[in-house]
This record gives C-alpha cells, structure tokens and sequence, in this order.
C-alpha cells in the first residue's frame, strides 16, 4: 500500500514538472502591433551629412602670421553649378555666382555675425578691445586709412577706416563694427572681392580673390575668427 | 574617528557642490540630445556653451573654450567624442565639474530640473528639426526645452507643473493630452515642419524685432552660430519651400528681414536663386527691396598657428527624404512613355514631375502632375504616358525627367533629374505572384509572409499588411522594400511585429496585399489574399510539451522498475 502511495506521488509530481517544463516556453511580452516607422534619434550616433549638387568652394585659403599682433589671409572664391544627376537644368537653379559679380570677404570672432546696423569703427577702440597697446603695430597705426569703400548687401560702406596691403596686394581691410563698439566680437574686418586681386606675395593678377588682416590680442589671445563671404 | 572623518569628506564634498559657480557650459557626446540639452541648459543659465564636433578633437576643442572659466561638462558615459575632453580642459587652467550622462533622455530631464527654468518648450524627442526650430527662442526667452514622448509624459509632467509651457510641432497625442492641464501655448499644429517652422521664427521676430538675420539649414547640423540666440534659425531644403519663401519675402518687403546665413556651402545655390527670385518680383510688385546672403565657411585660430579649419559642426540625424528614379523607357509595345520611382529614404514621401521629351533637341512632348503624390517608404511608383513615336527615328530622341520631392505634401525640398537618350523596349507585364502562407513567430517576435513567384520570368513586389490593434483600430504595415523574385520561387517576408494574445485572436485572417510586376519600378498589379495566421510558437510550445511526456513516461518506467525491485527484495526477505 505504501509502495502505491509513493508511485501515485512520483507520477503526480512527474506530470507537474512536466507541465511546468510547456510553461516555461510562453512569451509575457503583451506590446501592441505596431508597423509605424519613425525617424528616431534615440540614443544614435550623430550622423553623416552627404553634400549633394549644387556646391560652391569657398575653401581655398592661406594663412599668414604677420606679427604678434595680425594675421593675415588670403584665397580664391569659385563657384560652379554641379548637379549630381542633371547638367545644368534651368528648371532647378536660374542663378549663378562669377566673380565678376563681386562681393566681400569677412572676419569676425562673433560666431553669428549679422552684419547688420555696422557702422565705421575707430584704430583706437579697436586697441581698446584687442588689447594691441600703444606700440608701432598697433591699430591706429595699422589702420591709419579712412579712404576704402565697402560694398555691402546692407548698403555701401564709404570712407571705412582701413589699412591698404603692402607688397602686390592689390587689397586692403576695412572694419566696420556693430552698434555695442567694445568688445572683439562687435567688429568685423572685410575686404571687396576681386576676380583680378593679387595678394602680397605675387605679382600675377587673379591669384587672389581677396587678402585680410586681422588683429589678435598678443601673449594670451586665443581669439576664433569666423570667415564670413558675401557674393554680390 | 572614521565616522568623523567620513562625515567631513561629505560635508565638503556639499560645501563644494554649493560652492562650484559654473559659469560656462561644454558638451562632449555624440548623442545629440546631450548636445541640445546643454545648450538648452546654457540659455536658461545665461553662460556661454561650446559643444564638441562630430570627430573633433579635444586640443582644438579646449583652445576654442580658452581657460580660468568653471565649466560644467556634460559627457556621455557611453559614447563620448573624446576620451580627453577633460583632463584638456583641465590642462587648459579651467576648473571642471563632469555631469555623466548615460541616458540622453534623463539628462535632458535633469537638466530642466537643475536650469530652474521658469518657462519650458515641449517637443518630440523624435524630431531634430523641432529642437533646431525652437532654440533661438528658447535662448531669447530663457526657456528650457524638452524632448517629450509617451514614455516620459509622467515624469515630464512633474518638472514643468505650474510652469509656463509652450508646445511645438508634432508631439505624441499622449504628450498633448497629459500635458493639457496646464493649459499650454501651442505653436505649430505638427503636420508640416516647414510650416511650423515659419511660426516659430515669425513669434521670434515679432517678440525680437532686432533678429532680422536667420540663419538658413536644412536641419541636419549644430554649428556655433546656432546656439547663441541671436540669429533665428529658418528651415530649407535644396529646394526652398513655398511657406518658407513666402514668408522671407513678405518679412524682405516690409524692411523686417534683411538678409539670411549659411552655415557652410551647401545651401549658397537655393539660397540666391531664391534672392534673385524675390528681387525680380519685388520689382515686378514695385518694390524695390532685396536681401543679403552670406555664407560663414571657415574658422581660425591665430594663437593657434597659421591652419584655416571647417567649421565646427555636429551632425544630426535628421530625417532627409530620399527619391530614385529607377528608369524613363518607351514602350513601343502598348506605345507609352514609362517613368519608375522609387523612395529610398526612410521614411514617405511626396511628389511632382516633369517630363520632357524631345525629339532633334526640339520639345515634342510634356508630361506631368503638378499636385503632390505620396510614395510610401520603401514603395515605387510606376508612372505612363502615352506617347507615339513609331514615326521617329529612335538615336534622335531624348528625355529629361524632374521629380521635386519632401516630406510634407505642400513642402516639396529635394528634387531628382534624369535626361538622356531615351530608350525603347518591348514590354508586356506577364508576372504572376501569389501569397501562399502567414505564419507568426511568436519567440522572435516577427510575422513571415511566403510569397510565391509563379511566372517564367523573374517578379518585384511590395508587400502591404492590414492589422488590427488590440483596440479594434487597423494598422497599416509595408515591407520595408521592393523584393525582387527568381522565377518560381518562394520569398519569405519578415514583418518585426510583437502580438499580444487578444490580437492574436483578432488577426486570424490577415489581408496580405502585393504590388507586383515584371519591372522593379513599375507594380502595376495588385491582388489581395486574406491568410489564415499560423503561429510557429504553437509548434514551438508542443516541444516542451512532449519532453515534459517523454520525461514523465521515462520517471514513470523508473518509478515502476525501483517499485518492482522493492517488491522483488520484499517478496525475496519474506
């Protein structure tokens, strides 16, 4: 008797762990369907900006360091209609940039410089700000002109306080400055593109697009300049 | 004596905290949301904030932040830029406090909290485009913005309660609805980025009248222009869309807009075309007005050395809708011109298009729809004209095909071309594709369709499925491309689908729907099969099921053979 109580236990308990052994296998997950394709960006990694058609090179430039206190640089401007797929389809772009159709180069350590309500800006401020000191290079006596026009999309910018580059340069910077006149960032240092400009160092005409000079604070400036261009 | 000491080590661990006075913001993640939020965070605070490129490096990045500054660095746990943004910093003589972040979303989240922000913006945290969208009013109006979703409603609802809060664009309705009792501001109704975009710029502009510069992006970079607040930022594509050019026209005409920035050369074309543009309608209206255009294109730092670097930018991953056309054929066979697309992005999108045909270089014929179509994700669209050229030398004809494209119906900012010799073919659509079997995987969470190709030749199809929601509501899912079949083959479909057991029961019949024909570009059949869901898992749950029999089966065998040994061992000592 006691021997069937133990085989009726051991069959019992063999079904039991038998069904447990079916349970184990079922899925709780109770998430709705869903076929919604959202663009997430969660938790992504930053991604990839693949330039197509219609790019312009404005990249073409050289530095110069002049001094302790001025930097100097100069490139060329191009532009040119290249569309992946197409060539030259009216339908898409009606305008196209040539030099001849002007514009200016700037530099600005303002990292969004609107170039709006700039007015002529004074050597000594511009001492003041950047901190050149009362020495032979310093803006006053750098920027010692007040004869150079800047044609600007906001208006045009007559009798602009400016140095004209020495050597072949045929280029000269003008500075404008906002309306606070205090700090680095209110003034901007800019130069009238030219399609037949030579800088500094070379005598062949077209070498350059344009030439800058830029200020710099000596011994611990660590100033950013943003180049900024504006096609006529 | 160690109690005491502990106890100190935490107190000036607080009195340092207390006393830690931040005064500029840096960021080192590639996550974008870490990005917006510290820039979010800097705003509401006042302090200046630089942010570390996609693959910059940390030298460049400390110079430009310069030194004696207390920077709060928020940094990714996982995914930082560089592995040195700090002890740079450090070297660079600026003290640093490191905010760890190994959730973009709770960083966002403690950050608001952190900000004491009075005043926050509420967007999708799915949507890039929006962040970009709000954040120079946000800076102007030291708002903090939050990246919102069904998720994190509750948890958002405790941080902005009794504050002043402004909803933008798209938000989940789950978003809208728990947010309700606060009686929001909503700017944008969510259903075209461009035009919401226009919104949030006039507020900008009309609030600030001194922002008349906007900066112009397609949404898929954060250069430092952006984060200062002073420019707004306008929305464009290759294209520039019709709401957006309106709106810069009419702000050119009433003297309140004077110019746009580039960030970067991308955009230079469609921006002056659009210049141009208004310049000549403008006259045409006698206005004589026109705007400025200039493009920010590089940087240097002089202390630095003489290099000239690209600007600083961190790419984010915004949504770009993608178009192919597939070919531009004739079919003399039924006399018509043939013109496949396809949508290769990720997500719909619309079009027009333009079709030229011409014969000697001279128009012969025009085809095309000016009213926006939609082509799902992943779909084609195959598009006829009829067209007679059976009295035309064929090397003598050319096409030249122009699909604008978007993402919004009334936004169209991309376009496609294609022009060239057109091609004449024989085409007759002989397919024959068929959907044989549904069958659910239950483990894997994945539905399979088997789709039969039973023609000679081989077959494309897009697959469509109609679902329905535990709630009754029906859920349309595509495959997630055009599948190309070898004659008389099978094609098994994965669906990613997790069922709950209710919708199990109400998807015993499922409606699979194929677009199919015998050219990638052009499934011009259709048919719909209703099929009976097999479940896989049921097949998988009968496994453990006859083990668990087997077993029981074995353990009873033994069971009985050590009972019949006992009662041998018994029967043997009586």
């Amino acid at each position: 008797m006691n021997n069937r109580n133990i085989l009726f236990g051991a069959v019992v308990l063999a079904l039991f762990a038998g069904a447990l052994m079916a349970i184990q296998g079922a899925d709780t997950n109770n998430v709705a369907a869903s076929g919604v394709n959202q663009v997430r960006w969660a938790g992504s990694s930053a991604g990839s900006n693949a330039t197509e058609g219609g790019n312009i090179t404005l990249m073409n430039l050289t530095a110069t360091t002049l001094t302790d206190r001025w930097a100097a640089y100069y490139g060329n401007i191009s532009g040119s209609i290249i569309l992946s797929t197409s060539t030259g389809n009216s339908n898409i772009y009606s305008w196209s940039y040539t030099l001849t159709n002007g514009g200016e180069v700037c530099m600005a350590t303002a990292s969004a410089q609107t170039f709006s309500g700039m007015a002529n800006a004074t050597p000594s401020v511009i001492d003041s700000a950047f901190g050149l000191g009362s020495v032979d290079d310093n803006a006053a006596n750098t920027m010692n002109l007040s004869n150079c026009t800047l044609v600007l999309s906001t208006g045009t910018e007559q009798n602009t306080t400016c140095a004209r580059h020495q050597g072949n340069s045929t280029f000269f910077t003008a500075v404008i400055v906002d309306s606070d006149n205090t700090s680095e960032a209110d003034f901007a240092f800019c130069t009238n593109i030219s399609s037949t400009g030579r800088y500094f160092g070379n005598s062949a005409a077209g070498n350059a697009n344009y030439e800058l000079m830029v200020p710099t604070t000596p011994g611990a400036g660590t100033e950013t300049y943003y180049f900024y261009a504006e096609l006529g | 004596m160690r109690m005491l000491q502990k106890s100190a080590a935490i107190a000036f661990l607080f009195l340092f905290a207390l006393s830690y006075a931040e005064n500029f913001v840096a960021i080192n993640s590639n996550d974008g949301r870490d990005v917006f939020s510290g820039i979010f965070y800097a705003s509401v605070k006042g302090y200046p904030v630089r942010f570390m490129p996609t693959g910059g490096s940390s030298d460049a990045f400390s110079a430009k932040v310069g030194a004696g500054k207390e920077i709060l660095l928020i940094q990714s746990s996982t995914s930082a830029i560089s592995g040195f943004a700090e002890s740079s910093l450090r070297a660079n003589g600026n003290s640093v406090e490191v905010f760890p972040s190994d959730n973009a979303g709770r960083t966002n989240l403690e950050l608001a909290k952190r900000s004491g922000a009075q005043q926050f913006i509420i967007v999708d945290s799915a949507f890039s485009d929006s962040a970009i969208s709000v954040m120079p009013y946000a800076a102007m109006t030291r708002s903090y913005v939050i990246f919102a979703d069904s998720g994190n409603i509750e948890e958002v609802k405790g941080v902005v309660s009794g504050k002043k809060i402004i909803i933008y664009g798209f938000v989940d309705s789950r978003v809208k609805s728990g947010l309700s009792e606060f009686s929001p501001q909503y700017i944008g109704k969510g259903e075209d980025k461009y035009a919401d975009n226009v919104e949030i710029v006039g507020k900008t502009m009309d609030e600030f009248p001194s922002l008349n510069r906007p900066i112009f992006t397609d949404g898929t970079i954060l250069e430092d222009a952006m984060t200062s607040g002073t420019s707004p930022i306008l929305l464009t594509g290759r294209l520039v869309p019709q709401v957006t050019y309106d709106f810069i026209k009419q702000k050119a005409k009433e003297g309140r807009l004077t110019g746009v920035l580039l960030i970067g050369d991308s955009l230079v074309y469609p921006a002056y075309d659009m210049r141009e543009r208004m310049k000549r309608e403008l006259a045409a209206e006698g206005v004589d007005k026109s705007i400025g255009v200039m493009v920010k294109f590089a940087q240097a730092i002089p202390s630095q050395g003489n290099a000239v670097m690209g600007l600083d930018m961190f790419l984010v991953p915004a949504y770009k809708p993608k178009l192919s056309i597939t070919e531009i054929v004739y079919n003399s066979e039924n006399r018509k011109l043939m013109a496949g697309l396809e949508n290769v992005g990720e997500g719909p999108l619309y079009y027009t298009i333009e079709t030229k045909v011409q014969v000697n270089a001279q128009d012969f014929r025009v085809f095309g729809s000016t009213e926006s179509k939609l082509i799902e994700r992943g779909a084609s669209e195959g598009l006829q004209y009829d067209l007679d050229l059976s009295s035309v030398p064929e090397g003598a004809v050319t096409s030249s095909v122009l699909v604008k494209f978007g993402g919004a119906k009334n936004s169209l900012e991309e376009f496609a071309t294609s022009e060239g010799k057109l091609a004449s073919i024989q085409y007759t659509d002989e397919s024959n594709v068929s959907v044989r079997y549904a069958k659910y995987d239950k483990e894997k969470g994945r539905l399979l369709i088997t789709i039969k190709n039973n023609g000679g030749s081989a077959a494309f199809v897009f697959t469509r499925l109609t679902l329905i929601e535990e709630s009754g509501s029906e859920v349309k899912v595509s495959s997630s491309g055009i599948r190309e079949l070898e004659p008389s083959s099978l094609y098994v479909e994965e669906f990613p689908l997790i069922f709950s057991d209710k919708e199990l029961e109400l998807n015993r019949e499922i409606p699979v729907s194929i677009d199919y024909g015998g050219r990638r570009g052009f499934l011009l059949k259709n048919a719909v099969y209703s099929v009976p869901l097999e479940q896989e898992q049921e097949q998988a749950q009968l496994q453990p099921i006859l083990l668990g029999a087997i077993a029981a089966v074995i353990l009873l065998a033994v069971l009985y053979g050590i009972y019949k040994l006992f009662a041998a061992i018994r029967k043997k000592q009586q």
